[in-house]
């Protein structure tokens, strides 16, 4: 199978792709992509990235749409669509691959005044009175003194929908 | 007798006294809720009196609802004004929002600052391309011209000569006094070459014929001179 030979497996582990530096903020909306497939010396960065780096951004960044222009114009290029219509634009000649992941995550990326106001406000949503897999408690039954899930303690028959009370009525 | 009074027995079971059927079989259930069932005779009329409390206790208690109370709106006023006075201070979600955005600012202005820089490099890189590959076209197009001209010399000497040499050619008007010159002097293009470059002409051929002539031996085209007899010229 030539699927399984060389970097191809490599780059497609669950390990690799959590390895991915690269988490677009909240405003950036679209991020597109230009590269040559058969490059020059200086437009080989590009294309580096894309097959290096493109299932690690989108494994980081599932609301962004991703769009890659392939063999379009001869400079690659970078183009971000931010929420408010802005566009940011990279010229990505002469870049390593590494330097375009660097440039990337320093100008789009979550900085570390970003993460820290995301931490404070994910604190300031939590209320202990929610229940779900997302907050602290997932059942009511969790809490002392209510009554127990029926998975864990046998409910009486009277409260199961099974019992009737005349069978000759229903 | 026996077991048909059995068999009677179960068929009134099946067929109840009211004429209800006990839908034993594969038949849906009807819809609808089941009646009100009225209070059960050991809940009706049945009044609980809990027992009346110590005074002083229910004052305690009280007392001390109060105060918890009291607590816990004052801890929460607390966090409040603290929540309020670092938003007025700047140290806010809000705050930390804009200061985000000016981040955000700084760093796309940053990287358009790069890519201008990069754009006058390209352009000054392409400038001095085009002006390398315009040199090397133009130095193409000279060394052309040179061939061209050298080519056009050679001719214009080939043509010059061809006029020289044009003055001794066959025109209608000295054709009859050529036709006389060539049978008076005729050229003659036979001839062999020896190793050493000397070159064998035939001997010319006589005007008119004297005496008797030959008769043919061989072909016509073989010369029947002996080599002895022929014009050397080294």
């Amino acid at each position: 199978m030539p699927f399984m030979h060389g970097s191809m497996p490599l780059r497609r582990t669950f390990f690799y792709l959590q390895q991915g530096k690269i988490k677009f903020r909240d405003t950036v909306h679209v991020f597109s992509l230009g590269f040559n497939r058969n490059p020059t010396p200086e437009q080989a960065g590009a294309r580096d990235f894309v097959y290096w780096h493109w299932a690690q951004l989108q494994y980081h960044n599932p609301k962004v749409q991703l769009v890659k222009h392939v063999d379009k114009v001869i400079t690659p290029f970078a183009r971000a669509y931010l929420e408010d219509g802005r566009e940011v634009l990279f010229d990505l000649e002469n870049l390593k691959r590494e330097e375009i992941e660097e440039t990337l995550a320093k100008t789009l990326g979550k900085t570390e005044l970003v993460e820290r106001r995301e931490r404070l406000e994910s604190i300031a949503k939590l209320n202990p009175a929610d229940f779900g897999s997302k907050n602290e408690r997932q059942c009511i039954c969790e809490v002392q003194g209510q009554h127990p899930c029926t998975s864990l303690l046998r409910a009486p028959k009277c409260v199961t929908g099974k019992w009737r009370w005349n069978h000759n009525l229903i | 007798m026996l077991r048909s009074a059995r068999i009677l027995v179960t068929s009134e079971n099946l067929i109840g006294g009211n004429g209800q059927t006990r839908n034993l079989g594969r038949r849906q259930p009807k819809q609808g809720k089941p009646p009100i069932l009225p209070p059960a005779k050991k809940v009706l009329y049945h009044v609980v009196h809990a027992p009346w409390q110590k005074p002083e206790d229910v004052e305690e208690l009280l007392w001390r609802r109060h105060v918890y109370n009291n607590a816990v709106t004052s801890m929460r006023d607390v966090f409040k004004s603290e929540l309020e006075q670092k938003a007025s201070v700047g140290l806010g979600i809000d705050a930390m929002k804009e200061a985000e955005a000016k981040e955000l600012d700084e760093l796309i202005a940053e990287n358009e600052r790069k890519n201008q820089e990069k754009a006058a490099a390209r352009m000054a890189r392409e400038n001095q391309d085009t002006k390398a590959t315009k040199s090397a076209i133009l130095e193409e197009i000279r060394s052309e011209l040179e061939k061209k001209n050298e080519m056009k010399k050679l001719a214009e000497k080939e043509v010059l000569a061809a006029i020289s040499r044009s003055q001794h050619f066959v025109t209608k008007d000295n054709l009859e006094v050529k036709i006389l010159e060539a049978l008076e002097k005729p050229t003659i293009y036979d001839f062999a070459i020896d190793r050493q470059g000397n070159k064998y002409f035939v001997p010319e051929p006589v005007k008119y014929q004297e005496g008797t002539p030959t008769l043919q031996k061989g072909r016509f085209s073989r010369i029947e001179v002996p080599i002895s007899h022929y014009n050397v010229v080294i």
